[in-house]
C-alpha cells in the first residue's frame, strides 16, 4: 500500500517537473533567437557609417539626408528593449530608403564598386535580420502558447514566466528592401 | 506532414536502417542465384540425371554461408561508400570551392547565409559547378555537415529572388534529412554507374587503338556493370516523391516566396539541366531531373515508385495555389537581364617614356615595347626620362635595364606585351587581371567558364564589328594553315605560351600558358570571344 502511494506521488511530481523543464527549454530557443536577431543589427549599424562615408563623396547638396540616416542609426543603436528595438529599426529603415531614392540621381555614385558591394552587404543583412525576425517570432509563438495551455499555465502562472513580445518590423518584404540588380 | 524534429529523426532512422536491409538482401539474393547457377553447372556435368528440385535448393549451412558473407560485404560497401562520401560526389559533379572575390559567388554565399539564419542557424557550405546549364543540389553527410550546389547558369540567370526560393528548397531538404538519406542511398549505388561510365570510356578508347582482346573484356564487364546500374535505377525506391512538394512547402515557411520558387522551377525546366556529364546516378540529388524523364512527368503507381521527381508543371501549379497566383504571374517580372555596356577598362597610367641620344642627337620619347625593337640601343646609350633633365647611361637604369630584358621575376603579373604591372579588375563579377597601358587581359583557366556562362556585360560596336570580321574570315581558314607560333610569356609562371585559336569555332588567336593553361588576351579579344559565344548560344536557342 506504501509504494503504490509513492509511486502515485512520484507521477504526480513527474508531471509539472517534464512541463517546467520544457518551458525552460522553450524560452531559452526564445533567447537564442533574439541573440541572431542582434547580431544582424549589429552588423546592419557598423555598415551604415560606411555606407554615409563613400556617398559624402559624391553627394554635394544632401547634407540633411545623410545626417538624417547617422542620426537614425544612433537611435537605433542605443535602443532598448524589443519594442524599443522595433521602432527605432523602422525610423531607420525610413531614412535609408530616402537616402537609396537620392542615390538614383548619382549615376556616377550608384555605379561605384565599393557602393555596389556595400549595398550587397545591406541587402544580405536585411534580408538576415527579417529572416531572423521570422525565427524568434515563430520560437516566441511556439513559447507564448504554450504559456498559455492548460496545463502548462498552472505552471507558468506559478513561477511567473511571461509571455515574449512579439518583434514586429513594418512589413516591407525582401522586395522592397534596397536591392541591388544583379 | 510533420515537421516536428523527432518524427523526422525517426523517419530518417528507419529510412537508413530499411536502405541497409535491402543491400544486404541484395547481395544475398545475387550470391544464392549465382551459387545455384555454379553448382547446376558442376552437377549437370559430374551426374546425368538431376532432378530440377535438387538443382534448386541449397541447405540451410550453405544458405547461413551465403547470408554471413553477403553481410560483410554489405558492410564492408556500406561503410566503404558512405566514409569521405560528400568530396568523391564534388568531385564526380566536377563542383569548385567558391572564389570570394567573384561578384556572383559572393551573392551566392551571401543567399545561403540568409537561408541559414531562416532555418534557425545551421551551417550549410557551398560549391559551384562550372557550366551553362541550371540546376542546385544539395547534399549531406551523417556527421552533419551540408553543402548546397548550383550551376554557374542558374547563379547568372535567376534573379536574386528566385535564387534565395532555390537556396531554400535544398536547405529544406537538408533541414528535413531528405538530402541525408538522399546522399546516402545515392552513393551506395552511384558506384555502379560510374563503374559503367568509366568501362564505356574506356571501351572507346580501346576501339580506336587495336587491342582487340581488351573490347571483348571491357564488353563483357560493360553487361555486367549495366546490370547492376539497372539496380541503381531501384533507388527511387527509396526516394519519396513527396520528398520534392514537402520542400517545396517548407522552402515557403521559410522565405515566404512561392511565386519566386515557381518561376524558378519553370526556367530551370524549360531549357538544359546540366545534364549529360557523367553523374546520371547522382539525378535524384537535384532540383529538377538534369535529364528529362517521361516518368517523371506521369503519375500513377509505377512512377510514384520508380521516378524520383514529380511532375514540374504540379509543383509549380502548388506553389502558385500558395502564392495566390496563377500562370499568367509567372512570366511577368520573371527577370530577363538587362545587358548593359560597362566600361572596365582600368584607368591608363601614363607610360613612362625615355629620350635616347642616338648619333649625337636625342630622339623619343619612346615607351618600353618600342625601345625593345630598337637596333641601335646599347647598354651605354646615353638615355633621358621624360620629364627629368637628368641624362644617364642606359646600365645605371637598372629598373630599365630588367625591363628591356623582360627580366620579370616570375609571379609578379606582369603585362607580356607591355612589361608593366597588371591590376585587377572585375570583368562579368569574374577577378580577371588587366595591363594598365595596352588593356589586355589574362584570365586563368577556371575562370574562362564562369566568364563565357555570363551575360551581364554588353558589347560596344566596335567588338561586334571585329567579331563579325573574324567570323567571315575564319569561314575560309583551313586547319593545315594554321602555324605554331610562341611570341610570348605567361605573366604567372613565365614559361612560355602558345598562340592558338580560341577554338576551331571561334578564330580569334589568345595565347596560353604551355604550363598553367591561362590565356592571354589583346585587347577587346576577349569581349570578341564572349560575344561569338553568345550569339552562338542565342542563334541555337539554348536558353
Amino acid at each position: 500500500m506504501g509504494i503504490l502511494f509513492i509511486i502515485i506521488l512520484v507521477c504526480l511530481l513527474a508531471i509539472p517537473i517534464g512541463i517546467y523543464n520544457k518551458l525552460i527549454g522553450l524560452r531559452q530557443r526564445v533567447k537564442n533567437a533574439w541573440a541572431q536577431i542582434d547580431v544582424q543589427l549589429k552588423r546592419r549599424h557598423d555598415l551604415i557609417p560606411n555606407l554615409v562615408e563613400v556617398a559624402k563623396g559624391y553627394m554635394t547638396h544632401e547634407r540633411e539626408t545623410l545626417e538624417k540616416v547617422i542620426q537614425a542609426r544612433n537611435m537605433a543603436q542605443s535602443a532598448q528593449g524589443v519594442k524599443g528595438k522595433g521602432e527605432a529599426e523602422n525610423f531607420l529603415s525610413g531614412t535609408l530608403k530616402s537616402l537609396f531614392a537620392v542615390v538614383e540621381s548619382y549615376p556616377n555614385l550608384k555605379a561605384d564598386s565599393q557602393m555596389l558591394s556595400l549595398q550587397e552587404e545591406l541587402t544580405t543583412t536585411e534580408n538576415k535580420i527579417s529572416f531572423a525576425r521570422q525565427h524568434y517570432n515563430d520560437e516566441n509563438m511556439r513559447f507564448n502558447t504554450q504559456i498559455e495551455v492548460f496545463p502548462s499555465n498552472i505552471i507558468a502562472g506559478t513561477f511567473n514566466f511571461t509571455k515574449g513580445e512579439f518583434f514586429e518590423i513594418e512589413d516591407q518584404s525582401q522586395k522592397e528592401a534596397p536591392k541591388v540588380q544583379f | 506532414m510533420s515537421f516536428s524534429f523527432i518524427d523526422i529523426e525517426e523517419r530518417k532512422t528507419k529510412q537508413i536502417f530499411f536502405l541497409f536491409i535491402f543491400l544486404v538482401l541484395f547481395y544475398f539474393f545475387s550470391a544464392w542465384i549465382l551459387t545455384i547457377v555454379a553448382r547446376g553447372m558442376v552437377l549437370l556435368r559430374i551426374k546425368k540425371a538431376v532432378s530440377t528440385v535438387q538443382l534448386f535448393t541449397l541447405s540451410p549451412k550453405v544458405l547461413f554461408y551465403i547470408f554471413s558473407i553477403s553481410l560483410v560485404v554489405g558492410m564492408f560497401h556500406w561503410f566503404y561508400s558512405t566514409h569521405a562520401n560528400l568530396p568523391r560526389i564534388i568531385k564526380t559533379l566536377k563542383a569548385q570551392n567558391i572564389d570570394k572575390e567573384d561578384k556572383y559567388h559572393k551573392i551566392l554565399r551571401n543567399v545561403i547565409d540568409e537561408v541559414s539564419v531562416a532555418t534557425g542557424g545551421r551551417q550549410i557550405g557551398c560549391v559551384v559547378i562550372p557550366v551553362y546549364g541550371m540546376n542546385a543540389f544539395s547534399i549531406a553527410d551523417f556527421s552533419g555537415n551540408s553543402v548546397i550546389g548550383v550551376t554557374e547558369g542558374l547563379l547568372s540567370r535567376l534573379t536574386r529572388a528566385q535564387l534565395e526560393a532555390v537556396i531554400a528548397h535544398e536547405a529544406a531538404h537538408i533541414v528535413t534529412q531528405d538530402t541525408l538519406i538522399k546522399t546516402v542511398a545515392v552513393s551506395l549505388f552511384s558506384i555502379y554507374g560510374s563503374i559503367r561510365y568509366a568501362l564505356a570510356k574506356g571501351m572507346r578508347g580501346a576501339g580506336r587503338g587495336s587491342r582487340g582482346g581488351a573490347i571483348i573484356y571491357m564488353a563483357v564487364l560493360y553487361g555486367v556493370a549495366s546490370a547492376l546500374y539497372s539496380v541503381s535505377k531501384l533507388i527511387g525506391m527509396f526516394i519519396s516523391r513527396q520528398c520534392e512538394y514537402r520542400a517545396d512547402a517548407v522552402a515557403t515557411r521559410l522565405v515566404r516566396d512561392p511565386l519566386s520558387l515557381a518561376q524558378a522551377l519553370r526556367r530551370i525546366s524549360i531549357g538544359w539541366r546540366a545534364g549529360g556529364m557523367g553523374y546520371d546516378s547522382l539525378e535524384s540529388l537535384f532540383i529538377i531531373n538534369p535529364n528529362f524523364s517521361k516518368l517523371d512527368e506521369e503519375e500513377g503507381a509505377l512512377s510514384n515508385m520508380f521516378s524520383t521527381h514529380p511532375p514540374v508543371m504540379r509543383r509549380i501549379g502548388t506553389l502558385l495555389d500558395m502564392g495566390h497566383s496563377d500562370f499568367s504571374a509567372l512570366k511577368k517580372n520573371e527577370g530577363t537581364k538587362r545587358k548593359r555596356y560597362t566600361d572596365i577598362r582600368v584607368a591608363k597610367v601614363r607610360e613612362p617614356k625615355w629620350f635616347v641620344a642616338d648619333g649625337g642627337k636625342w630622339s623619343g620619347p619612346f615607351p618600353i615595347h618600342e625601345m625593345l625593337t630598337m637596333g641601335t640601343l646599347r647598354f651605354d646609350s646615353f638615355i633621358r626620362p621624360e620629364g627629368t633633365d637628368k641624362t644617364m647611361l642606359l646600365s645605371d637604369d637598372k629598373n630599365l635595364v630588367d625591363k628591356l630584358k623582360q627580366k620579370a621575376p616570375t609571379g609578379t603579373n606582369t603585362c607580356p606585351r607591355c612589361a608593366q604591372s597588371l591590376s585587377k579588375v572585375l570583368y562579368e563579377g569574374v577577378p580577371t587581371l588587366q595591363c594598365t597601358i595596352c588593356h589586355g587581359m589574362f584570365v586563368s583557366d577556371d575562370k574562362m567558364a564562369r566568364i563565357v556562362t555570363r551575360e551581364e556585360q554588353g558589347f560596344p560596336q566596335e567588338v561586334i564589328r571585329k567579331a563579325k570580321l573574324i567570323q567571315e574570315a575564319g569561314k575560309k581558314l583551313h586547319a593545315s594553315s594554321v602555324r605554331m607560333k610562341h611570341e610570348l610569356l605567361c605573366p604567372k609562371c613565365g614559361e612560355v605560351m602558345v598562340r592558338h585559336f580560341y577554338t576551331f569555332a571561334y578564330h580569334v588567336e589568345v595565347d596560353t600558358c604551355s604550363r598553367c593553361h591561362a590565356t592571354w588576351f589583346d585587347v577587346d579579344e576577349l569581349e570578341i570571344v564572349q560575344y561569338m559565344v553568345e550569339n552562338a548560344r542565342n542563334s541555337n536557342n539554348l536558353t
